[in-house]
C-alpha cells in the first residue's frame, strides 16, 4: 500500500505541476513562434529579438503588478475598479514627498505601501461588513482618491531621485532589473495561492462561500485580506510607474486604464469573475498577450485603432472559450 | 466495544432528552427525547413540516433547543454553533452539496482544515491522506480529480468523505437520495453499512420506507413536533410505520366535492411525455377536476409543473388541448393556451417581490395583451372584483408584495391568473409557508374554480393536502405517474406507493 503511493509520487507530481501550466501559457507561446516570420518580414525595427521580448516584458511589468493584486480578488469573487486611480496617489504621492532626495525612498516607499493596503481594506470592508456590490464599493473609493488628488495636485508634483529610477531602468546579470522584480513577485504571489492556507482559502471562499462559510473557514477576513493585497499591490505599480516616468500626476492611473487591463489580462488568464478558479500564470500570462500584441503591432506599424479592436476580440474570444471548455466539463 | 454492535441495554452515544423548540407562535418540538446508538443506523421519519428538519437544526447545532439536553457519551454537551457539534464530532450530509467545484478531491476534503507545516501546505500529505480515506470507502477515484467534473452521486461520495475524514462519531444523512438514481443509492447504502460496521453513529433521515427498512437498525417517528413511535426496525411493518407518521386530516378545511361533472371542457392531455426526470407522463386534466399529484422530493413533481408551463416543455410526447395539437415549448405559449401557472416558489418565480400589488396582478395580462397597465375605471371595478373572490382585500395596491403575508402573496398569484381567465391551472406547493386559515381559504378558493369549469392540477408533498382536495390522486415516482387512487383512499396505501417497493 505505501510503496503504491511512492510509485504514484513522481508521476502525480508531475501531472499536478502540468495542470497548473494554465492553457492560455501555450497561447502565448504559440503567439510569439507565429510572429517570428512575420516580423522577419514586415517589421520596421528587425526580426523577433531578445531585445523585443524584453521590451515587451518590460513595458508590461506594470499592469503585471496590478493584475496580480486583481487576481486576488477575483479569485474571491470580488473585483476592484479603485486600483487605476490607486495607481495615481501612490505615482504622485511618491515623487511628491521625495521630491528628488534619495534618502526620502525609505520613508515614501513603506508609507505609499502601508496606504494602498489601507485603501484596500477599506474595499474590503465595503464589500464584506456593508455588502455592497463591489463593483460599485471600489468604484467609489476610486472617485473619492481621485476627487482629492485633483484638488490637490493639478500636475506633475516634484520628482523621483535618480537612485530610485535604477527600479525601472537599472540593470541586472545584463538583464533589466524589473524583469527580476516582475518573476520575484510571480513566484512569491504563486506560492501564496498554491503553498499556504491563506491561499487554499481563497479559493475556496471564490468557488462556494457558503460552503466555505460551513468548513469554518473566516469568509469575512480572506475577502478583506485579497482586498488589501490588491491595494497593495496597486500601490506598488504606482511606485514602479513614477519610477519610470520620473515625477507623478494624477492621471497616470486612469491614463493607463490600469483598472479594466488588469480585470481583462486575469479573465483572459482563465480566472471566473464569479470567483473560484483563475492564478498567477494564467494571469501573467494574460498580461503578456496585452502587452505582445501591443508591441507587435508597434513594430508592424499598424494602426493603434485596430490594435484596440483585435485586443477587445481577443478578450471576448478568451472568455468564451473558457465558457464553453467548463460547460463541456460539467456535461 | 464488542458489545456495541449488539446490547440493547447499552448506554447511548448521543441521546436527546425532553428537546423543546418553539419558533414564534409554532411549537416545532415538544419534549422530544431520542437515543442513537454506535454501530447503528437510525431512521428519522415523519411528514413534511412534522420537526424532522428542527429536530436535525438541534443536532447539528444550528439552532438552539429552548429546552433539553443532548447527552454524549453520559456527558451533557452544549451546542450553538455548528462548529461546536463539529467539535463534538457530530457531521451532517447535507440535501444540496457544500462542494468546491473548482477544487480537487483532496482539496475538497481538506477545506478549512488543511494540514500545514511552518505556513506551508502539505499537499502531498493531504493527496496521501485524500488517497487513503477514499481507498477505505472504497471510493475509486483519483485525489486530484477535479470535484466540478464528477457525477452527482460521486460528488455525495466526496461529501460523505469530508464528513468521515476527521474524527467524526455522529453521521446525519439528511434525504441522501433524492438525487441519486437507484445503482447509486445502492452503492451509497453499501458504503453507509461500511460505516455504520467502523462504529459511527449514523442518523438518516428519509420518506421512503424501502429504504428505511433496507437500512436502519431503529426507526424513530416525528409527528406534530412529538415523539410518535421508536422502535427497533425489526418490529414495525411498513403500514404501521406509516400510520404513525400520518398527520391528524384538516377534514374541515377542505371543501365538500360536487361529484363527477363527465368530460367537460377543457382538456389537457399528455401522453408519453419525456423530460429531464421525467418519463412516459400520461395525463389527462379535465374542465371541473381537481386532479392531485403527489410525489416526494425527487420524484419528478417539480419537473412535471414546469414542463406543464413549457419551462422546460416535453422533449418528447404529445400534448393535446381540447383535442387539437399544442405546442408547448415555453411559457408564453402555456398562457395563451390558457394555463396558469403557480410555482412551488413563490418568491422567487411567483412574484416580483419588490414591485407593487397592482404590477404583480397586471402582470399576465400586460404579457398578453402588451397592455401597460395604466389604470382605468373598469380595471379598478374588475380588480375589485376578483380580489373579491380570493377574498383579498389589500389596503394599499402600491405596496411591494413582499409586504403581504404568504397567504396573501398566493391570493395575488391566482388573481393575476384569473384576470386573464386561465381555464388551465397547474399549482406547485400551493400552500407551502402559508398559515392554517389562508390555506383554507385557498382550498375553498380551489374547489370554487374547479366548479366554474376549470381544470385544475395540484402538485404537492403534503399528502393531507392532495388527498383533501382532489377529485383523484396521482403518485408520481422515478419520473413517472405509477397509480392513481381515488380521494378517499388510505394514506399508508398512498405514501408507500410513492416511497418505491423495497429492493432488498
Amino acid at each position: 500500500m505505501h510503496s503504491l503511493i511512492v510509485n504514484l509520487g513522481p508521476r502525480v507530481r508531475w501531472r499536478r505541476i502540468l495542470r497548473r501550466v494554465p492553457p492560455i501559457f501555450w497561447a502565448l507561446m504559440l503567439m510569439l513562434l507565429l510572429s517570428v516570420p512575420l516580423l522577419a518580414v514586415y517589421s520596421r525595427a528587425g526580426g523577433m529579438s531578445w531585445a523585443f521580448i524584453s521590451n515587451m516584458l518590460e513595458r508590461s511589468v506594470t499592469l503585471a503588478i496590478v493584475a496580480v493584486g486583481q487576481t486576488f480578488v477575483i479569485l474571491v469573487g470580488s473585483v476592484d475598479l479603485s486600483v487605476a486611480f490607486v495607481i495615481s496617489l501612490a505615482a504622485v504621492l511618491a515623487s511628491f514627498i521625495m521630491q528628488g532626495d534619495p534618502s526620502m525612498i525609505a520613508v515614501a516607499v513603506p508609507l505609499i505601501l502601508l496606504g494602498g493596503a489601507l485603501i484596500g481594506v477599506v474595499n474590503g470592508v465595503l464589500v464584506t461588513r456593508l455588502n455592497v456590490n463591489p463593483l460599485i464599493a471600489t468604484l467609489g473609493t476610486g472617485l473619492i482618491i481621485q476627487g482629492v488628488l485633483n484638488t490637490s495636485f493639478q500636475n506633475f508634483a516634484g520628482s523621483v531621485p535618480r537612485e530610485y529610477q535604477q527600479l525601472a531602468y537599472g540593470r541586472l546579470l545584463g538583464l533589466p532589473a524589473p524583469i527580476f522584480l516582475l518573476a520575484a513577485l510571480v513566484a512569491l504571489a504563486s506560492f501564496v495561492l498554491v503553498r499556504t492556507r491563506f491561499g487554499a482559502h481563497l479559493y475556496a471562499v471564490g468557488g462556494n462561500k457558503e460552503a466555505a462559510r460551513l468548513a469554518g473557514i473566516r469568509t469575512t477576513r480572506v475577502i478583506m485580506l485579497a482586498h488589501a493585497i490588491a491595494g497593495l499591490l496597486a500601490a506598488a505599480a504606482g511606485l514602479f510607474l513614477v519610477s519610470r516616468l520620473g515625477s507623478g500626476a494624477p492621471w497616470v492611473g486612469p491614463d493607463g486604464i490600469y483598472d479594466l487591463e488588469s480585470i481583462a489580462a486575469v479573465v483572459v488568464g482563465g480566472a471566473l469573475l464569479a470567483g473560484g478558479r483563475g492564478g498567477v500564470f494564467g494571469t501573467l500570462a494574460g498580461v503578456l498577450i496585452l502587452g505582445f500584441i501591443d508591441s507587435l503591432f508597434n513594430q508592424l506599424g499598424i494602426d493603434p485603432y485596430l490594435k484596440q479592436v483585435l485586443r477587445g476580440a481577443i478578450i471576448i474570444a478568451a472568455v468564451a472559450v473558457y465558457s464553453i471548455r467548463s460547460r463541456e466539463e460539467v456535461a | 466495544m464488542g458489545m456495541a454492535g449488539t446490547a440493547i441495554g447499552a448506554e447511548p452515544t448521543l441521546s436527546l432528552r425532553n428537546i423543546s423548540k418553539r419558533y414564534g407562535a409554532v411549537q416545532a418540538l415538544t419534549s422530544v427525547s431520542v437515543d442513537f446508538f454506535r454501530g447503528r443506523v437510525h431512521g428519522l421519519v415523519g411528514e413534511n413540516g412534522a420537526g424532522k428538519s428542527t429536530l436535525m437544526k438541534v443536532l447539528t447545532g444550528a439552532v438552539a433547543p429552548d429546552e433539553g439536553d443532548c447527552m454524549m457519551d453520559g456527558r451533557q454537551i452544549v451546542m450553538n454553533h455548528p462548529r461546536e457539534a463539529q467539535a463534538h464530532g457530530i457531521s451532517i450530509v447535507h440535501q444540496e452539496l457544500n462542494l468546491f467545484p473548482h477544487r480537487t478531491i483532496a482539496e475538497n476534503i481538506f477545506a478549512g482544515r488543511e494540514l500545514v507545516v511552518g505556513g506551508r501546505l502539505q499537499i502531498q500529505a493531504m493527496w496521501t491522506r485524500t488517497a487513503e480515506i477514499l481507498r477505505r470507502l472504497e471510493i475509486d477515484l483519483d485525489p486530484d480529480t477535479l470535484v466540478g467534473g464528477l457525477s452527482v452521486a460521486s460528488q455525495q461520495m466526496i461529501e460523505i468523505a469530508r464528513s468521515v475524514a476527521f474524527d467524526v462519531s455522529v453521521l446525519i444523512f439528511d434525504e441522501p437520495t433524492a438525487t441519486l438514481a437507484e445503482d447509486d443509492c445502492r452503492v451509497l447504502f453499501s458504503l453507509i453499512r461500511k460505516l455504520r460496521a467502523s462504529g459511527l453513529v449514523i442518523i438518516y433521515i428519509s420518506h421512503r420506507m424501502a429504504e428505511i427498512f433496507d437500512l436502519c437498525d431503529e426507526v424513530t417517528v416525528i409527528k406534530d413536533g412529538r415523539k410518535a413511535l421508536s422502535t427497533p426496525t425489526a418490529d414495525v411493518d411498513p403500514e404501521q410505520l406509516v400510520s404513525a407518521m400520518i398527520g391528524r386530516r384538516l377534514e374541515e378545511y377542505y371543501p365538500p366535492r360536487k361529484g363527477v361533472l363527465g368530460h367537460a371542457k377543457p382538456t389537457l392531455t399528455i401522453n408519453g411525455g419525456f423530460g429531464q426526470n421525467l418519463s412516459s407522463i400520461n395525463l389527462e386534466l379535465r374542465g371541473g377536476e381537481i386532479t392531485g399529484v403527489f410525489g416526494l422530493k425527487g420524484s419528478g413533481r417539480s419537473e412535471l409543473a414546469y414542463a406543464l408551463w413549457g419551462s422546460p416543455g416535453f422533449r418528447e410526447g404529445a400534448v393535446k388541448l381540447d383535442g387539437r395539437p399544442l405546442t408547448l415549448t415555453n411559457a408564453r405559449q402555456a398562457m395563451r393556451a390558457g394555463i396558469g401557472f403557480v410555482p412551488e416558489d413563490r418568491k422567487n418565480e411567483g412574484l416580483a417581490l419588490e414591485h407593487a400589488i397592482r404590477k404583480n396582478f397586471l402582470l399576465a395580462k400586460c404579457v398578453l395583451t402588451g397592455w401597460l397597465g395604466v389604470p382605468d375605471p373598469a380595471g379598478a371595478r374588475a380588480t375589485q372584483a376578483i380580489f373579491d373572490r380570493v377574498a383579498f382585500a389589500p389596503t394599499d395596491l402600491e405596496a411591494p408584495a413582499s409586504s403581504l403575508s404568504g397567504g396573501n402573496q398566493q391570493k395575488v398569484v391566482l388573481s393575476k391568473w384569473l384576470l386573464v381567465d386561465a381555464q388551465i391551472l397547474i399549482l406547485a406547493e400551493p400552500t407551502r409557508g402559508v398559515d392554517i386559515g389562508a390555506k383554507a381559504t385557498i382550498y375553498g378558493l380551489l374547489r370554487k374554480l374547479a366548479d366554474e369549469g376549470r381544470a385544475i392540477l395540484v402538485l404537492s408533498s403534503e399528502l393531507p393536502e392532495v388527498l383533501g382536495i382532489s377529485d383523484r390522486v396521482l403518485v408520481m415516482r422515478d419520473g413517472t405517474l405509477v397509480a392513481e387512487f381515488p380521494p378517499d383512499a388510505a394514506e399508508a396505501d398512498v405514501l408507500l406507493e410513492a416511497g418505491g417497493k423495497l429492493h432488498a
